[in-house]
């Protein structure tokens, strides 16, 4: 990954032929200097052009520009092993079989024979630069399988809910006791939550603000067909018992659609008002639910960037200092470390030239 | 037709450990129950007057527990599982009963092994696919929605027994212990079959059908609107040995809905 390539595309994204043109050079270099005589260098080899490709990949990922469909097409046929990135194997991650070790998976590429899923080169991309890897964090919706697997490897377990920290209350508990019993410690920020938030300059402010787009979240965006849902086979038998009120009951009423801003505010789905009036929330939800982690959503439905960027300005200036005495006395293994400074990209450095350009 | 037996079977170590339920006397039964599991107050509680039914539980079904699907990776460990079954019981070639999802599994034994088999009855079996009548979807419906799809007659008895099923479905937390494992019981059966038969549930069964040697009856419901009764004919035409009976006035629940027309034809299918 030693050199970026937003300036290798056209206007419209496209990649830059005489750019592609060099990639396959060198590609068929890195292929002859290894003493392979295929075109693509072996794949059980560092790939030249594999690590191009997922190069490629990577930025269109994080720029949503063109991935190198056309190289990759022409260049690499798949069983000669792309640049590919499994994320659906959850059976066998969860049964802790070797490539759940994320050291030992993002290194080299290796064979992935799953009961499911089989195949002969797995090359995941993008690879991590940190070293052996960042903290690893793992979502969860209320599968509590993932709790075991969490605390068996000293993971972070997120709990993303769009029901708001007061609903979390029983599936939390759930966690601290798992935990528990597991002989695993009881450290707050082994746990993190993600909280929608509304915040305003005022409280008296907030409602007219955000209504228009947690209304358009809840009542729109959040519209969950209940047959498909809870499909068979999505949970473990005990997870469908740990929720099983949530899982049965009436999604409509548990996904906060058709409730008013009062209600959605009273039962915690948002915290809502001034930067003092969510902070005072926040602390509650930390305290209530024992997480050191809180993932804040500063953004909800259709917020405009301007009054996101405000609330994310009064987040950061307002509210996360005063918060930052929680479970201090806890240490933090799940915080990521910067980089050294010799090592860190230039601020903006990143920002293709024509998402810079006004718009 | 006396109180149905239940124990769970020993199929040895690595293995499901599956409910067995048998009733009655006479000549051998071998059921394998659909989607819903095993039910003994339709057409099985009056076969049982004149067979020896044995009925198997899947994992996820009756007390079979559903950790036992993971020890069944494929579609052919299941087709195996039925003689595994077959062979702890000591059944020697039985007249096997298949419903729905059970059908497709007693068909595809019937073609994997057609000299275990006495002679096949398949109720309304799934398996087989047209683009034309695609079989619906019952992974993806809520239980409200998928009741009309199983009945002719939604004010049968039947169909007004299994409606009740929907009122379980609120948001309030007074569920007895009874009713939520009869819900988590649903979901758990669902998932056994989904793993074999979502999101499409044609296995290939139609190429294996010539295999099928035994006298064979197909039996719909002439009104089924979850799988369309011109697969009855599509079936029985590559069966060599196979005959077609319509039920009139049935839903896809052949065995809950015309529990009397179901077993009097299956009867006389046995010769019993």
């Amino acid at each position: 990954m030693q050199k970026r390539s937003f300036q290798r595309r056209d206007a419209t994204g496209h990649l830059d032929p005489k750019y592609a043109a060099d990639l396959r050079l060198r590609s068929t270099q890195g292929a002859q200097r290894d003493g392979d005589v295929a075109f693509v260098a072996h794949p059980r080899s560092r790939d030249p052009l594999a690590e191009a490709l997922g190069e490629e990949f990577v930025e269109a990922a994080t720029t949503g520009g063109d991935a190198g469909t056309e190289t990759l097409n022409q260049d690499v046929p798949e069983e000669e092993g792309g640049p590919f990135v499994v994320t659906s194997a959850r059976t066998e991650f969860a049964r802790g079989s070797d490539p759940s070790n994320p050291e030992g998976a993002t290194r080299e590429p290796f064979p992935w024979n799953g009961t499911y899923t089989k195949l002969r080169y797995v090359n995941v991309w993008p690879r991590p630069i940190q070293q052996p890897h960042p903290p690893v964090w793992i979502p969860g919706l209320g599968s509590i399988e993932t709790w075991d697997f969490c605390a068996e490897h000293d993971y972070n377990y997120s709990y993303l809910s769009f029901s708001g920290y007061k609903r979390a209350r029983n599936m939390m508990n759930g966690y601290w006791e798992r935990r528990a019993a597991l002989g695993a410690d009881d450290n707050p920020h082994s746990a993190a939550f993600f909280q929608q938030v509304c915040i305003s300059e005022t409280d008296a402010e907030c409602e007219k603000q955000w209504w228009p787009h947690v209304d358009y979240f809840f009542n729109k965006c959040l519209h969950l067909y209940p047959g498909t849902s809870e499909a068979p086979g999505y949970r473990s038998e005990a997870s469908l018992r740990a929720g099983i009120v949530a899982q049965f009951g009436n999604t409509t009423q548990n996904m906060g659609i058709d409730k008013t801003w009062k209600q959605l505010v009273n039962e915690g789905y948002i915290l809502a008002g001034s930067a003092e009036t969510v902070r005072q929330q926040i602390e509650e939800l930390g305290k209530t639910l024992r997480v050191g982690h809180v993932l804040l959503g500063c953004q909800i439905g259709s917020a405009p960037a301007e009054l996101v960027n405000r609330a994310t300005k009064l987040a950061g200036e307002q509210i996360l200092p005063k918060l930052r005495h929680l479970y201090s006395d806890y240490e933090d293994r799940w915080w990521p470390r910067a980089l050294p400074a010799s090592r860190r990209a230039k601020a903006g450095a990143h920002i293709p030239a024509s998402a810079a350009a006004p718009r | 037709m006396t109180e149905p037996k239940s124990r769970m079977l020993d199929l040895g170590s690595g293995r499901p450990r599956l409910e067995l339920q048998d009733a009655g006397s006479g000549p051998p039964l071998f059921f394998l129950h659909g989607a819903g599991g095993v039910a003994w107050d339709g057409a099985l509680g009056q076969l049982a007057k004149h067979f020896h039914v044995y009925a198997p539980s899947l994992p996820g079904f009756g007390k079979s527990p559903s950790e036992g699907l993971e020890l069944i990776e494929d579609a052919l460990e299941l087709w195996q599982l039925g003689f595994d079954v077959m062979e702890a019981l000591g059944l020697d070639k039985p007249l096997l009963v298949g419903e729905s999802f059970g059908g497709w599994i007693a068909a595809e034994m019937a073609a994997l092994r057609p000299k275990e088999v006495g002679k096949l009855a398949l109720l309304a079996p799934v398996g087989v696919w047209r683009d034309e009548s695609p079989v619906v979807d019952l992974f993806g419906l809520t239980i409200g929605e998928l009741l009309p799809f199983l009945f002719h007659d939604m004010k049968s008895k039947a169909a007004l027994d299994m409606s009740q099923l929907t009122t379980l479905m609120s948001d309030k937390d007074d569920r007895t212990q009874a009713q939520i494992d009869q819900l988590i019981g649903i979901f758990l059966g669902f998932r056994t079959a989904a793993k074999f038969l979502f999101p499409v549930p044609d296995t290939g069964l139609e190429r294996r059908l010539w295999r099928i040697r035994v006298p064979t009856l197909v039996l719909w419901g002439a009104q089924d609107r979850l799988i369309a009764p011109s697969y009855a004919e599509l079936i029985a035409k590559r069966v060599k040995n196979a005959q077609v009976v319509l039920i009139e006035r049935c839903g896809h629940l052949l065995m809950a809905e015309q529990p009397e027309a179901s077993a009097k034809e299956i009867q006389r299918f046995a010769g019993v």
